[in-house]
């Protein structure tokens, strides 16, 4: 199965550009398409956080409507720019969210457990897996040890490098590691927030940080890294469910050139 | 870019011509505010003239204002319309009219009052209602609202709009309401703004057409200065310039046609692949 | 989609208020599905002749225009169901990209769901998903032009009418564009009325095309007969490259100042024969049928062509293989197809 990764997307009323430069509704619009027209179409797409910009009801509206393309099954969780119940109301017919409290849920329908997390501290740029959050989680990992299991959220709980995002990443990060680390199902957590692709093994678990189709945070591993983007090509991340684990790929959004052969008709190579 | 003795010259001429011009106003605004005008500002700052022109005056602010948007209502209702007419004939005919409209504007104040009250004056109660005085500042002003809509309305590709409305499907009135309208949008803002700040500073046809009852600012204002003392004629200045500063203001500011960026849209760009614009990649990775 | 409503013109003739005679009366069929090109110089009638299929102007009395059997001559453009894309585009400034496809729509006060499906349909034909948001201002003149196209087929109109949609634009783009409305024309089997001054665009998009002139018909055809059989000089002219010959039948000869061609059945009192650049040879300077002298050559990578004169009043435009090299001044020899040369 494939699985579509759309983050960060930052949708602002009536697409206006974000921070004066971005056109992220564009960019989503390009996203959606690109995935669409995929030889092999994404078997069901999550979007983890920050999809509006902050929060607001018609933000919420204008994200649905550029997303209505996606006719595969579609599961959100929030992030620190979105609104928990302006969320709630904007994407209220998906029903696998919870009617109140935290924006947590878990997927059954498909070969791998999905576990969606709300990480998000309200007014607060960091995120947190406050101990309310372990004790539900614990709760859903116990309930189906055997069946693999991947868990998305926004705000990832590993070090970057980056050091004013890692400022404001999942806080108690080591007390939610040693969790994983006790139930072995859990193979992969996906994130977002860092508008980069990144990934790491951390306490048995690869953790995955998504890019944004939109805007990329500046690539500055510097102790003392200035808070930049840059307009770098938009990439989406796909995950292929696979011999029990999943691989990731990094999908170009636009148009390039090619596809070139390696080998001619006879099949030697072209030099 | 250096300053030179050519620029300063000019503007210390400019600066002195307007000086001028504000000078006697400064002056008026003071001896609104001043305890005592011959004493001069050392007597003090107070408030208590303009009180004094609130209590005194208050109905005739009022009915100012009531005529002021009561004209713009006018206006808008007469005068669009007749702009868009206007603009869509091109004959002989319209450009008389257009003339016709445009004739108050040459006529002194005065002598349109005169023709007003021969030809109404018998009908007792429109005499001496503001209603009276009202038609007096529509006839006034009509043509500034005409003439603003229709500069608009001449500019933009009007009538190819209208045909794209039309050939979707697009009545008169739908074309109207949903395409002339928000189209000239510049022009109403301008001239409306244009036709308020006429009225509220309207003396000449007023003065001729007003009763004691039917007073409107400039009116009260002359009144003041005839009859009462220097301070309390110039609070009421400081009142008139208070209502009509920023009126003056916005209608500069959203009066001049807005000069819109020409963003260059490269076609060919368009065409080319996303990637090959990523000006900022300087990537470390 | 409505297939292919005909389109019938009886006797329009249009003289406006200031008196000039725009067109002469015209009586035409345009078949269901096709599209037909009116192509002419500026003030041939064209447009005047596509506004009185639209509704935006009414013919002189006595002509007639039929839809299919309906006769809509006293029908506004409003009430014709006719789709229009016009040259400066008519796109509404005051509304956003989705928002002028959707017009049409709303007027037929459609409902919402049944509006976005149609307006996303449209998106996706024209490929301008991402533009959606986007007022007009911000938008290059292609994509005008594209989402002038896709306001006009929204509505699912009768007949689609062009007015030199392309003009505005420059070449390379107006090529590409070109084959993009080809594919969309032929896709939506609508039928079409196209208005052009511009040939290449007319021969390659017109399933037939109507030469007009001063405000008549000069010939109507397909692109082929209009190519190769040309009724009269005007057409002859207007459409690619038309070489003149002026001289003078002579026992069987069409005799001019560089030679003499023998002519199968030469028309008495001729005194031009036409021919385009194609259809001639350069042979040797004195083996050919006319002889004249390079004036100019110009290499264009896959032919030369060369500008000749000497053989009549009028220099010619000869054609040849790109490998030969020809100088000012050079003496040539020049034979011409007998089958393709015309008497008009």
């Amino acid at each position: 199965m494939l699985i579509a990764q759309i983050t960060d997307t930052h949708i602002k009323a009536q697409g206006k550009l974000a921070y004066k430069t971005v056109n992220t509704a564009e960019n989503l619009i390009r996203c959606v398409h690109h995935l669409i027209n995929l030889e092999r179409r994404p078997d069901v797409v999550l979007m983890t956080g920050d999809l509006t910009d902050f929060g607001r009801p018609e933000e919420y509206q204008l994200l649905r409507k550029l997303i209505e393309p996606l006719e595969m099954p579609v599961y959100a969780i929030p992030g620190n720019h979105d609104e928990r119940e302006n969320f709630r109301k904007g994407f209220c017919d998906h029903s696998y969210l919870p009617p109140s409290g935290d924006l947590s849920y878990v997927v059954e329908e498909f070969p791998v457990r999905m576990v969606g997390i709300d990480t998000t501290i309200p007014g607060k740029p960091g995120g947190e897996m406050n101990p309310d959050r372990l004790t539900w989680l614990d709760k859903k990992l116990t309930a189906d040890p055997d069946k693999a299991t991947l868990i998305f959220m926004h705000h990832p709980p590993i070090l970057t490098g980056i050091q004013h995002m890692d400022v404001q990443n999942c806080s108690n990060g080591d007390a939610f590691g040693r969790l994983l680390e006790k139930h072995s199902q859990v193979r992969h957590v996906l994130c977002g927030h860092v508008h980069r692709p990144i990934h790491t093994q951390w306490h048995g678990v690869t953790v995955s940080i998504a890019p944004s189709a939109s805007h990329y945070v500046a690539l500055n591993l510097d102790e003392t890294s200035p808070a930049d983007f840059y307009l770098e090509p938009p990439t989406v991340q796909l995950y292929e469910w696979r011999n029990e684990s999943l691989i990731a790929h990094l999908s170009f959004v636009g148009e390039f050139d090619g596809p070139y052969p390696f080998f001619d008709e006879q099949g030697n190579l072209i030099d | 870019m250096r300053r030179t003795y050519r620029f300063y010259a000019q503007l210390g001429f400019t600066l002195l011509v307007c000086s001028f011009l504000i000078v006697p106003v400064i002056m008026s605004v003071m001896a609104g505010v001043t305890e005592n005008f011959f004493k001069g500002i050392s007597s003090g700052v107070t408030l208590r003239w303009v009180v004094e022109v609130w209590d005194l005056y208050a109905d005739t602010i009022f009915l100012s204002l009531v005529i002021a948007i009561a004209c713009l209502a006018c206006t808008i209702v007469l005068g669009i319309p007749a702009a868009y007419v206007l603009s869509k004939r091109q004959g002989r005919v319209a450009r008389m009219i257009e003339e016709l409209l445009t004739l108050p504007l040459a006529i002194p104040g005065l002598a349109i009052a005169l023709a007003l009250i021969i030809t109404y004056g018998g009908f007792r109660d429109f005499r001496s209602s503001w209603v009276f005085i009202l038609v007096g500042h529509v006839l006034y002003t009509l043509p500034f609202m005409m003439r603003s809509v229709l500069a608009v309305l001449s500019t933009a590709d009007f009538r190819s709009l209208e045909e794209g409305a039309a050939s979707v499907g697009a009545g008169f009135w739908r074309r109207f309401f949903d395409i002339v309208i928000p189209n000239c949008r510049s022009g109403i803002v301008a001239g409306a703004l244009m036709v308020v700040t006429l009225s509220v500073g309207e003396f000449n046809i007023t003065w001729m057409m007003h009763t004691p009852e039917t007073k409107t600012l400039p009116v009260g204002l002359a009144d003041s200065y005839a009859s009462m003392r220097l301070e309390i004629g110039s609070a009421y200045t400081v009142v008139f310039l208070i209502m009509i500063i920023p009126l003056l203001v916005a209608l500069q500011l959203y009066g001049q046609p807005k000069k819109k960026q020409a963003e260059h849209f490269d076609d060919l760009e368009n065409l080319q692949s996303s990637t090959a614009k990523s000006g900022h990649m300087r990537s470390r990775s | 989609m409505p297939q292919g409503t005909s389109i019938r013109l009886e006797g329009c003739a249009k003289t406006f208020e200031d008196g000039t005679r725009a067109l002469e009366p015209m009586t035409l069929e345009i078949e269901g599905g096709e599209t037909v090109v009116f192509l002419g110089p500026s003030g041939c009638g064209k447009t005047t002749t596509l506004r009185i299929i639209a509704g935006l102007e009414n013919p002189d009395d006595g002509g007639r225009v039929f839809f299919d059997q309906e006769d809509v001559t006293d029908l506004p453009i409003e009430h014709r169901n006719v789709g229009m894309v016009f040259q400066s585009y008519a796109l509404f400034p005051n509304m956003n990209v989705e928002e002028n496809i959707a017009y049409g729509l709303k007027i037929r006060k459609l409902p919402q769901s049944e509006i976005s499906t149609r307006v996303n349909e449209m998106l996706d034909m024209m490929h301008i998903h991402e533009l959606r948001l986007r007022t007009i201002d911000q938008l290059s003149g292609g994509q005008r032009q594209r989402v002038a196209l896709a306001r006009a087929i929204a509505v699912q109109p009768k007949v689609l009418l062009l007015d030199e949609p392309l003009t505005a634009l420059d070449a390379l783009l107006r090529e590409r564009l070109r084959v993009d409305i080809d594919e969309l024309l032929r896709g939506l089997g609508i039928t079409a009325v196209y208005v052009t001054h511009d040939q290449a665009e007319a021969m390659s998009l017109g399933d037939r095309i109507v030469v007009m002139n001063r405000g008549r018909v000069a010939q109507v055809g397909d692109p082929r007969a209009i190519y190769f059989e040309p009724e009269d000089a005007f057409v002859a002219d207007f459409i690619g490259t038309m070489n003149h010959i002026n001289g003078i039948v002579r026992e069987g000869y069409f005799e001019t100042e560089g030679g003499r061609i023998a002519l199968r059945s030469p028309p008495e009192g001729a005194s031009e024969i036409f021919f385009r650049p194609e259809n001639a040879t350069i042979v040797e300077a004195s083996k050919g049928m006319l002889a004249g002298r390079v004036s100019a050559a110009f290499f264009l990578g896959d032919r030369t062509r060369l500008i000749v004169e000497g053989v009549g009043q009028e220099k010619l435009t000869i054609e040849t293989d790109g490998r030969a090299k020809y100088s000012e001044g050079d003496q040539i020899g020049i034979d011409i197809d007998p089958e393709s040369i015309l008497t008009l």
